[in-house]
């Protein structure tokens, strides 16, 4: 079967949800040829364009990060234009995959509920919601962390059940939230302020770190 | 009380009119209240760079008219974000704006409501309110996932949320409610 997959991230090419989906591109699909995929940034303002590739489509693979607590605005400008096809997409089969930065998955239980309501608006058949947290370095990770693996096994076995493996939908959440003792050992290194290390040593490296705490818009006598 | 009304509606409708009566309700009772019309605004697709917390602290590196969003934002008692449902979600333009709130906060780390959340930039944050046009598209299920989600938008604009209205009621009763707060 052919996995049309819509890349909605904004960094398009660049982008986290780009490791992601080849991930599990590579573990579902046989041949790379049984593959198509579109970067949602590439269309802004033209996402009519689209209409014609999801009213063809089979399976449908959509990614994206969590942008302020729901999808990106294009992400929803994409969806709006689906707006024709409402009811019309019976068959069709619906993956949805969304990451956010966030250490844990609790932060897109919201957006999830969202897509899921979304593949009922447009009669689609629902394969599953992927949660995944802690998504941010995902580009500058290795091939064979391990939770790529598991999203690639994830596409593998995907193929050959047809349906999302519930064991391994679990894992690739990587957390869920902090309770307990995990949430005392996060409050304690952010107090040591270790999980900053790689945003100061971004602001020292463009000259800003002294203005790290500036506060541009504020008014004097608000 | 300085309030700031967005809207997000895409087209102009009886919806425009509705929040002009809220707009002039608020000055009737002489309150500070400003309306800003999105679908007249530039506002370009955040890119996730992050160069507003690594090279410009604060700012947008991408010149939009999301710069006087952000002002007003920042510089209110409270916020109403108002949009009318399409495919059961606020509008797109409404969402990209939402998007460009991203230097309104620091890139570290903060634990609030027992989640990791962004730490605050700024002394204060305007509270937040909802407002949905009551339309055939609103429904007990997706008012209920909006009102999910902008809850926690509300926590990480180290807020909360206050108000999640449609317009089923009167603009006069939304106004009376909104003195309350």
């Amino acid at each position: 079967m052919k996995l049309t997959i819509f890349n909605g991230s904004p960094r398009g090419k660049e982008s986290n949800s780009k490791v992601l989906s080849n991930k599990f591109s590579k573990g579902f699909l046989m041949s790379e040829d049984q593959k198509e995929e579109y970067f949602l940034i590439e269309y802004q303002g033209k996402y009519e364009n689209l209409i014609e590739t999801v009213e063809n489509g089979e399976l449908f693979y959509i990614i994206f990060p969590l942008y302020i607590d729901s999808m990106p605005g294009m992400v929803k400008e994409f969806i709006d234009t689906l707006e024709p096809l409402r009811g019309k997409l019976k068959g069709k089969k619906f993956i949805y995959h969304i990451h956010c930065g966030f250490p844990e998955e609790i932060h897109l239980h919201g957006l999830k509920k969202y897509l899921m309501l979304l593949t009922e608006m447009l009669n689609g058949q629902l394969v599953g919601v992927i949660t995944s947290g802690g998504s941010e370095a995902s580009r500058f990770l290795p091939d064979r962390y391990k939770f790529f693996l598991n999203l690639e096994e994830l596409g593998k076995k995907y193929r050959e059940a047809g349906k999302l493996d519930e064991e391994l939908m679990e894992k690739v959440k990587n957390r869920k939230q902090f309770s307990g003792f995990s949430m005392i050992m996060l409050k304690l290194l952010n107090k040591t302020g270790i999980l900053n290390v790689m945003w100061n040593k971004s602001l020292r490296k463009n000259g800003v770190f002294e203005k790290r705490f500036d506060k541009p818009y504020e008014e004097k006598n608000s | 009380m300085k309030i700031t009304i967005i809207n997000g509606n895409p087209y102009k409708d009886d919806f425009d009119d509705f929040l002009l009566n809220l707009n002039n309700s608020f000055e009737m009772k002489k309150q500070d209240c400003e309306t800003l019309l999105l679908r007249d605004m530039k506002i370009k697709q955040c890119i996730g760079c992050f160069g507003c917390w690594v090279k410009k602290p604060g700012e947008c590196l991408f010149e939009d008219d999301t710069v006087i969003l952000r002002k007003k934002v920042i510089n209110s008692d409270l916020v109403l974000y108002a949009s009318p449902f399409k495919m059961g979600f606020i509008s797109s333009i409404l969402k990209k704006a939402l998007d460009k709130h991203l230097p309104l906060l620091m890139p570290y780390f903060s634990i609030r409501n027992g989640e990791v959340h962004h730490m605050k930039r700024y002394t204060k944050y305007p509270k937040v309110g909802i407002l949905i046009k009551d339309d055939e598209e609103v429904n007990e299920k997706n008012l209920e996932i909006t009102k999910k989600i902008f809850k926690k938008v509300a926590i990480n604009m180290v807020s909360e949320m206050v108000l999640f209205e449609t317009t089923r009621r009167g603009y006069e009763e939304v106004s009376n409610e909104i003195d309350n707060i």
